[in-house]
């Protein structure tokens, strides 16, 4: 048997967006999609967080509410297709970095 | 240290050779061995769920895992509330056993705080896979940690130079021992074990051969094992309340003693890991 999970995307939202959509992605996960959005990215790698980074896979239903209802809300959100690019790919293409992982 | 296809190998130790309960099929079971505080096993499907409440099972490869069900005490279960940061089931991913992947990015599972278990030690197994080596640094695919003052009774990460190591602190003192070196990009499957015994020393082995010992006699253990311990989690580390240090791994399974195995014990379950999944001493 196949899963259902079979889409993944990896989502890369502005800071100032972070509150609004956690809150969101309560719709969709309402025990735990306030924390989605908590993975810290900047150009340098150091804190502040510029932008903040959810990488997950999803149904397709849970794709189709994301890309139909909510991406067109937040249009400053980049998706991008988690099936065809690493997470190091995008980070690279977009030139950040992961907050808060140097000692 | 040269390494096979199967996963991270030194020199065959002669301690290592099979032992006739092994070859007989073995029977043994990491339960076995008292101290036992938790024992993650992903080749065992009931104990793997989609979920956090642990009521829907998973049911096929690539399923997130957000529910771990700890076989050890039945107290540490690994946990992840947060649908986008559940791991992924990969139920053949070891010579078709199962393995629970992390993505590197997001993923990890909280196991709920072990502190006040170790004031006599303690040992750790894992069976276990890296996808990013070097040049990855600080990386941590499984840690507990509190900031300041800076205290750790385990803390894997993966070093600058490229290797994974365990690193205890002790009010901002760090006792380091490498387990492996890796390889640039996936390091392929092995068994790592870590036995640290208070006041005395913490040596750690890769695949059944030792990679190291370092003294930890000035570490103030009750520090360390004590009250002030973080959470634990897997395919990352806690940061006071954040999550950091994502790391694309695999685990097969984990084992937690809440003592310092002996030599012979420490054999006996890495054998029993290394037969279990296949892979080579």
């Amino acid at each position: 048997m196949s899963t259902e999970y079979s889409i993944r995307r990896i989502l890369v939202v502005p800071a100032a967006l972070q509150a609004e959509l956690n809150a969101a992605a309560t719709t969709l996960d309402p025990t735990g999609g306030d924390a989605t959005f908590t993975v810290g990215l900047s150009s340098t790698g150091l804190a502040p967080a510029t932008h903040y980074v959810c990488n997950a896979a999803l149904r397709l239903a849970t794709w189709e509410f994301v890309e139909q209802v909510l991406a067109p809300q937040y249009e400053a959100a980049q998706i991008f297709d988690g099936n065809e690019q690493t997470i190091d790919q995008v980070l690279t293409g977009l030139g950040l970095r992961f907050v808060g992982s140097e000692e | 240290m040269q390494r096979r296809r199967d996963g991270w190998i030194g020199p065959p130790p002669h301690d290592l050779r099979p032992m006739g309960w092994l070859a007989a099929g073995g029977g043994f079971s990491p339960a076995q061995l008292a101290g036992l505080v938790l024992w993650l096993d992903a080749d065992d499907a009931a104990t793997l769920f989609q979920d956090a409440a642990r009521s829907t099972p998973v049911a096929s490869d690539g399923d997130p895992v957000g529910g771990w069900t700890d076989k050890g005490s039945g107290t540490y279960h690994a946990l992840q509330a947060t649908a986008a940061k559940r791991a992924t089931n990969r139920p053949s991913a070891v010579n078709g056993r199962g393995a629970v992947e992390f993505d590197g990015t997001d993923d990890f599972l909280t196991v709920t705080r072990m502190a006040g278990r170790f004031g006599s030690g303690f040992s750790f197994v894992m069976v276990m896979r890296i996808f990013e080596g070097q040049p990855v640094d600080f990386k941590r695919p499984f840690g507990s940690r509190v900031v300041s003052p800076r205290q750790a009774y385990f803390d894997f990460l993966l070093s600058s130079t490229g290797s994974l190591v365990q690193v205890m602190w002790a009010d901002h003192v760090s006792y380091q021992q490498t387990m492996v070196s890796l390889p640039a990009g996936d390091s392929g499957h092995g068994v790592l074990t870590c036995v640290a015994t208070p006041g005395a020393a913490m040596s750690c082995y890769a695949n059944g051969s030792l990679t190291g010992t370092t003294s930890i006699a000035g570490a103030t253990w009750g520090n360390i094992a004590g009250a002030t311990s973080e959470t634990p989690l897997i395919g990352a580390i806690a940061n006071g309340a954040s999550d950091i240090g994502h790391c694309a791994c695999q685990f097969a399974e984990l084992l937690i003693y809440n003592r310092p195995l002996g030599s012979a014990e420490r054999q006996q379950v890495e054998q029993y890991a290394l037969a279990k999944f296949g892979l080579s001493p």
